[in-house]
């Protein structure tokens, strides 16, 4: 989240999209009531009607993986209607920037960006740079009339996204399409904010992070980001699923979104050098120049005394991958090909929760060993006992770890907010369950030890750990470390401007730099202080960075340093102290009109300082352009790319793509309220099976009487890659959608269910298939193709 | 109602369908406070679970849709008992078990209850339940014992976005009165003010109540009726002279009194 909770109540008007808050982040809907309440209008985007379409003042319904072409359209609305904040768009994002001459978009190529090679299914992003003078500046055009300004090439670019056409591919109602680009698009006005909280609805597409880029574009247009009310909100499936990905968790990053390092990068400064962004425009803060210090702090707080100048502080020590992608997908087709032998899965079931569920388990077979962190015995714990599975054939060796729950350890937790909270422990683990922090200080004792005798890089990465906490680890001298401190006097920093790359200092974390000074944990504060009145209750935990409550904070503010929300100001420049008010401001320094000497450009983040409208970073083109998920019903109307051009296709898909003959029906999946994730915990506690007992799977009246299905009926349901039963729901709350003029049916199917636990049902991922996102591979469980008939 | 200091002591519920998300958060609260087991239920076309009340259900939330395409709504409603001022369970229990205590909650004395079912037969709502096992009447307690020691009921406790308010009941009036006059969201139904005497438990409703499911006119049956009921059950012998000279006494020399 940009922005935290309680800000949520903030604001005039919530956008729902791929997300099912009400159902999936109950709490959440204590403050979208709130903000109800005072009056903000609730909109929901939605291929079925969900708990939170039931709370929604607006609900459009829209075809699973098609959330470009939606938001696409709502910019072009916002465009074509003059609805967006003109003075912040040219002033805090890249609008105004001269773009390559050579570069093409996919109203010229019919569906590509310049620079594609067709045969590396890869972009060439030469040509999506900014034109520079001869001083290195970005050139730029505040009038925004250039026909090479990045102003003008969005207009090109989404013009092809009129509402006839988005309505044809999405299948929404024109009516509902155009009310709510309407409705939306009246938060561009300075005064009103808007906030699209978005989940994995969003994200688990071939296309999925140009789904968020369309939510930013949008947003940047309509002056939302950094207001109060405003933001883009990823909201969390787990408790303390930012913590995870801040610590590093992603097989791309190191903890504080630091990138792994690549077999190319032969020295730290050479890896440093690909790293660090560079700029030389004086108003543009580029926070990354300090990447170096973070990197240091870092390798000195895993390595210690081992890690010193003439060895690059133990740059070495880190592995290196090749190839460069472990990702989730890339793991298993790793292990089904026989070339991962051992496999960690903590508190994870990809035999549930993992894509092409049954090719997962198939390989789990192919390993030599598999470890098991969990709860209970999981779908994954118990693979060789699966319905169908001869235990006798299976050679891999299972190791159960049962672990603590989350109450009966003590730890940080970060909320999606950036609120990193500290929970105590309230009773002790049953049995031989040990913390997570224990069993991995065991574990990485143990290796020290067997690797003590043994030479070799390998074994240095081991060796040379610094873990000066033993076995039962301390978790606040934990934390301390993760914090940082000064390796000269041994005190702990307050901030990560302190942070040096001389080695002088330590840090696990940067972005977490702050969060246990000298004057204590900051995590466990519980101040009830709340001065601007807007919830940010600055004395309560601790959020990162800085104990920063709204992100891009200094766009919330005209270029004298005044709010544009008056009403709801999140900082204001204090001409007579000479400083900020409010929330801890994204950078201290001065407004552009009151300082233009010291002054820098509010997206800090960023190595121009502005939000990026055109973002030359993604692998998959500056501006997101709508396909259709790698399985569909239809052709891509907008052009003649069919999916997602630089999508991975992993060999378990190659020529395995369900075609739309043989299953014509699209599919979703989803959660419900009453069970968590693969129902590892959930499907162990009877009140909660009570309520949700088995697998289903919703359908319209219209295909239920096409394929003569009633409620309660036994169905087949059938993908390219499996097959699996379930009852049925037959429901108005789902609908055909008219697509370019052809009936097109969906369905849904919760994937909670595995063979294991109190509540069994089938796997809905038996069916979802290997393919990922461009950038992230993640994989596409959003949309997919089957077919259904009644048992 | 006024306590021994002579101050009103009358509580009441909110059940506010607009905020209501059916998390269901108070129905699992309910059995955990309460120690109620989980029922062994099927999926019927629908996320409503259990199929009803019970013995072991106090308390469920009630998935309506209405209306199609895209007029459609989806309602949910907590349905529990209701606790009337003037209750037709109380009213009718021939062993005197229903009482109505100083918070104006309807209480089911479980000592006292012989489970002649009488309670279930006629309440107006179709709450009340008799445990098949026990012979005990069950229904919502209004969590009295948390009442007690200054704590809301569980599932106000848990509902996380406010659809549930607790208070004194003339408060609560107040409030449910003025979001009626909130058409922002459409028309919205106050259902309980009067009803029965008055009801503890009051509904802020999307939809006219009887469109929901809710009586328009719930009356306490005539006492006739009830006799025939009871004169109908299959009694033990010793019990039943005693059962029907106790509901004698109560449903006729009382109101002739």
């Amino acid at each position: 989240m940009t922005n935290h909770w309680i800000d949520i109540g903030n604001s005039d008007c919530i956008l729902i999209i791929g997300s099912n808050a009400a159902e999936n982040h109950p709490v959440s809907f204590k403050w979208v009531t709130q903000a109800r309440e005072k009056g903000a209008t609730l909109i929901c985007v939605d291929p079925r009607f969900t708990r939170t379409a039931a709370k929604a003042d607006l609900y459009a319904g829209l075809r699973s993986g098609t959330d470009i072409a939606f938001v696409g359209g709502m910019i072009r609305y916002v465009l074509d209607h003059d609805l967006y904040h003109r003075e912040y768009v040219a002033e805090y994002t890249n609008a105004s920037f001269l773009i390559d001459p050579r570069y093409q978009g996919p109203a010229e190529l019919n569906g590509l960006f310049s620079g594609y090679d067709p045969l590396e299914r890869r972009y060439d992003k030469t040509t999506w740079g900014y034109q520079y003078d001869p001083a290195g500046l970005p050139k730029r055009d505040k009038t925004l009339t250039d026909p090479q300004c990045v102003f003008q090439l969005l207009k090109k670019h989404f013009a092809r996204y009129d509402p006839e056409t988005v309505c044809r591919i999405t299948g929404t109602s024109r009516g509902q399409f155009e009310k709510i680009c309407r409705v939306y698009g009246a938060t561009g006005k300075p005064g009103k904010a808007g906030t699209i909280l978005y989940a994995m609805g969003t994200t688990q597409h071939t296309n999925g992070t140009q789904n968020v880029r369309t939510y930013a574009i949008l947003q940047l247009l309509l002056g939302n980001m950094g207001l109060a009310g405003g933001g883009i909100n990823a909201l969390r499936g787990e408790n303390n699923v930012q913590g995870s990905t801040d610590s590093g968790l992603l097989y791309d990053l190191l903890p504080g979104y630091l990138k792994v390092p690549l077999q190319s990068d032969a020295s730290l400064a050479a890896y440093l050098e690909r790293v660090t962004p560079k700029t030389k425009d004086p108003l543009s803060a580029n926070w990354w120049s300090n990447y170096p210090k973070y990197m240091v702090s870092l390798l000195k707080a895993w390595y210690g005394p081992a890690a010193t100048e003439n060895n690059d502080f133990g740059f070495h020590y880190l592995p290196k991958p090749s190839p460069a992608n472990y990702s989730h997908i890339a793991l298993f087709e790793a292990m089904a090909a026989g070339r991962i032998k051992g496999l960690f899965c903590w508190g994870q079931n990809p035999v549930v929760g993992g894509p092409n569920a049954d090719l997962e388990l198939e390989a789990l077979k192919r390993l030599d060993w598999l470890a098991v962190a969990d709860l209970w015995e999981t779908e994954t714990a118990g693979f060789w006992k699966a319905p169908g599975v001869d235990p006798a054939g299976i050679k891999t060796e299972v190791f159960l770890l049962p672990a603590a729950a989350s109450f009966e350890k003590e730890g940080s937790v970060s909320n999606s907010g950036r609120w990193v909270q500290w929970r105590y422990q309230a009773v002790s683990p049953p049995g031989q369950a040990k913390s997570d922090g224990e069993m991995i200080s065991r574990l990485i004792l143990q290796l020290k030890a067997l690797y003590a005798q043994e030479k070799g890089p390998a074994s240095e990465s081991v060796r040379m750990l610094h873990w000066p906490y033993g076995a039962h680890p301390d978790l606040e001298k934990v934390a301390r470390e993760i914090n940082g401190f000064d390796l000269k006097t041994g005190k702990l920093l307050s901030g990560f401007a302190q942070l040096r790359e001389d080695g002088t200092t330590a840090s696990g974390n940067w972005i977490y730099c702050g969060s246990f000074t000298e004057e204590g944990n900051m995590m466990v504060r519980c101040g009830l202080k709340d001065p601007t009145g807007l919830g940010l209750y600055p004395q309560w935990s601790w959020s990162w960075p800085l104990n920063r409550r709204i992100l891009y904070n200094r766009a919330s503010v005209d270029l004298l340093g005044r709010p544009w929300d008056n009403e709801r100001p999140v900082i204001s420049w204090d001409r007579a102290m000479g400083k900020w008010q409010g929330d801890v401001p994204d950078g201290g320094y001065p407004p552009l009109a009151v300082d233009p000497e010291k002054s820098k450009g509010p997206f800090i983040m960023q190595a121009d300082g502005v939000g990026h409208l055109f973002g030359p970073g993604l692998g998959d083109g500056p501006f997101p352009e709508s396909y259709e998920p790698w399985e569909s019903p239809i052709r891509n109307i907008l052009s003649a790319v069919q999916y997602n051009p630089v999508s991975i296709l992993w060999p378990s898909e190659r020529g395995r793509q369900g075609s739309a003959r043989r299953y014509p029906i699209v599919a979703t999946t989803y959660r419900v309220t009453e069970h968590w994730q693969t129902g590892g915990m959930t499907r162990n506690l009877p009140w909660l099976n009570e309520l949700m007992p088995e697998m289903f799977l919703e359908l319209s009246e219209e295909l239920g009487r096409e394929k003569g299905i009633s409620n309660g009926d036994r169905v087949l349901v059938e993908s390219a890659r499996g097959r699996i039963q379930a009852l049925a729901i037959v429901t108005r709350r789902l609908r055909p959608f008219v697509i370019d003029g052809k009936v097109i049916h969906q369905v849904g199917l919760p994937w909670h269910w595995g063979y294991a636990g109190l509540s069994k049902g089938a796997r809905a991922n038996t069916l979802t298939s290997h393919m990922g996102d461009a950038n992230t591979s993640i994989p596409e469980y959003k949309a997919f193709l089957c077919n259904i008939r009644k048992v | 109602m006024p306590d021994k200091n002579g101050t009103r002591m009358e509580k009441a519920l909110l059940i506010d369908s607009f905020k209501c998300t059916a998390c269901r958060g108070c129905m699992v609260a309910c059995k955990q406070w309460n120690h109620l087991p989980a029922e062994s239920t099927g999926l019927s076309g629908s996320y409503e679970n259990p199929p009803s009340l019970s013995p072991s259900t106090l308390t469920r939330i009630l998935f309506q849709e209405i209306g199609t395409g895209e007029d459609l709504k989806w309602i949910f409603r907590k349905e529990q008992c209701l606790h009337c001022s003037q209750a037709a369970c109380l009213a009718l229990c021939p062993s005197n078990a229903i009482f109505q205590n100083r918070y104006g909650f309807v209480e089911v004395k479980a000592e006292r209850c012989i489970g002649c079912g009488i309670c279930q037969k006629f309440c107006p709502f179709k709450i009340v339940r008799v445990n098949q096992r026990t012979h005990k009447a069950v229904k919502c307690t209004f969590c009295v014992d948390r009442i007690e020691q200054g704590l809301t009921p569980a599932c106000v406790k848990t509902c996380p976005t406010g659809a549930l308010r607790f208070g004194d009941r003339q408060r609560v009036l107040i409030q449910a009165r003025q979001a009626t006059a909130d058409s922002k969201n459409g028309p919205r139904y106050l259902y309980g003010d009067r009803e029965c005497g008055g009801l503890h438990v009051l509904y802020l409703l999307p939809e006219p109540p009887s469109t929901l499911g809710l009586p328009e006119n719930p009356r306490i049956p005539n006492p006739f009726e009830a006799y025939a009921f009871l004169k109908d059950c299959s009694w033990p012998s010793s019990l039943r002279d005693k059962v029907l000279a106790l509901a004698e006494e109560k449903y006729f020399r009382h109101r002739r009194g």
